[in-house]
């Protein structure tokens, strides 16, 4: 999608869109319960969990990961039935104080209690994080593709591939986040993430808010970096490459053209094709610099985004 | 999900003891964990699921009326193990399965305890 595309529908949108009073509906994550008696929905306590936006209620959460329910009792039922809590079945499996958390892996069911009777119930899985994934932080809505005017990332992106690296050019900034995943699956749930970068001469890691970190390259090499959450940890390679040297005779529109033939391939983060030549900006300018090609090479794998 | 049915032929006991015009139950499986089950000798239902029944008393053949004063219930005699609580749709019960071990629930009638069954709450990581 160009920005000229995007420019269009906007205006679109504009002038066919009706005075609305109103905002559009927030995505939420419900699932009716088993007997079809209510409606479940998910609660996102903070932005750690990923399901927020999803519009899916997750069959999986993390083990250690913090999550609410909320039960909509259906509306054929008598008036007498008051919905009252949600309890787990077992609570060696899952901890309610404030939130619910998954302390054991298991399928576990929440029943919504009226005040002697249950109304019903929903079923999830807890299981442990086996992955943690890094991708390029977006500022667009979370839950769909993503083809801003820098870059085009699909978000969410696949699991990276075994060996998938980030790759930022020397002296570049880069914020990203990470995602939990189980077999392939993400995993609901809110979790805490530490980072460490295992390179300090060449890597800086900056844990953000929930998910959230910055990576600042320093030089050029091959950096670790350590992510832990969910009682996993996860060991990227950062590869840092050199800033190509800037090209003398090219005029200014020339010199971001370089990049252009970046945003021409539609990969590299826009950042990429701004700031290749200065700083490399958000870092993922891989995919640019010497190389159009190169769009292909290294973030790609591990971020999606990280070009 | 295939559909287990079960006959409780609580006998005699039903018939004489408190006069009600309970002779048997019919337990039907609704829902829930597919690998929770019931039986004439146990239930079993695995640790943090759920297994949904309904339970149909039927009045015995001698007996053409029946009395819908009497009150069934079935009741867990340690509710720390498996917990049994009624739905809200009629006739309907549910076993959660809370703590791994084996308790039983009572049938009780008019108050009156008519029959015992075991139920395992089995723990899920020892299963096959």
């Amino acid at each position: 999608m160009t920005t000229s595309f995007r420019t269009a529908a906007i205006a679109l949108a504009l002038t066919a869109a009706p005075a609305c009073t109103g905002g559009p509906e927030p995505i939420v994550e419900e699932t009716s319960g088993e007997l079809g008696l209510g409606t479940f929905r998910w609660n996102c306590l903070t932005s750690a969990d990923p399901t927020c936006g999803t519009g899916v209620f997750p069959a999986l959460v993390a083990r250690d990961g913090y999550f609410g329910l909320e039960f909509f009792p259906s509306d054929d039922l008598p008036s007498e039935i008051v919905f009252d809590s949600i309890q787990p079945v077992s609570p060696s499996r899952v901890t309610a104080a404030t939130a619910f958390q998954g302390t054991g892996e298991g399928t576990i069911s929440f029943v919504a209690w009226s005040r002697r009777s249950v109304i019903d119930f929903v079923t999830v899985s807890i299981v442990s994080v086996d992955r943690l994934t890094l991708s390029l932080q977006q500022e667009s809505p979370p839950g769909e593709s993503s083809c801003g005017f820098l870059y085009c990332v699909d978000i969410p992106g696949p699991p990276p591939d075994e060996g998938g690296d980030v790759a930022l050019f020397a002296g570049g900034v880069a914020d990203v986040q990470a995602m939990p995943y189980s077999i392939g699956t993400r995993l609901a749930g809110a979790l805490s993430y530490e980072w460490e970068s295992l390179s300090p001469d060449l890597l800086v890691v900056e844990p953000g808010r929930d998910r959230d970190a910055r990576l600042t390259a320093l030089s050029e090499g091959l950096a670790r970096l350590a992510i832990r959450a969910g009682g996993h940890e996860e060991i990227v390679e950062v590869f840092i490459a050199d800033l190509p040297p800037p090209r003398r005779t090219m005029s200014d529109e020339d010199s971001t053209s370089g990049s252009d033939s970046d945003s021409g391939s539609d990969s590299g983060s826009g950042s990429d094709t701004d700031s290749d030549t200065d700083e490399s900006g958000s870092g993922s300018g891989t995919g640019t610099g010497t190389d159009s090609e190169s769009g292909g090479e290294s973030g790609d794998e591990t971020t999606g985004g990280q070009r | 999900m295939s559909v287990q049915r079960l006959l409780l032929l609580a006998s005699v006991v039903f018939a004489t003891a408190c006069g009600s015009n309970y002779e048997s139950l019919e337990i039907s499986r609704v829902s829930g964990a597919s690998n929770a089950s019931i039986g004439s000798e146990r239930f079993v239902v695995p640790e943090g699921r759920v297994l949904v029944i309904e339970v149909r008393p039927l009045a015995g053949r001698q007996r053409k009326d029946h009395d819908v004063t009497d009150t069934l219930e079935l009741r867990s005699v340690d509710p720390s193990i498996a917990n049994v609580r009624p739905g809200i749709r009629a006739d309907t019960w549910l076993f959660l399965g809370t703590k791994s071990g084996r308790t039983e629930f009572e049938v009780r009638v008019n108050g009156n305890v008519e029959e015992a069954i075991a139920i395992d709450v089995t723990d899920p990581n020892e299963e096959g």
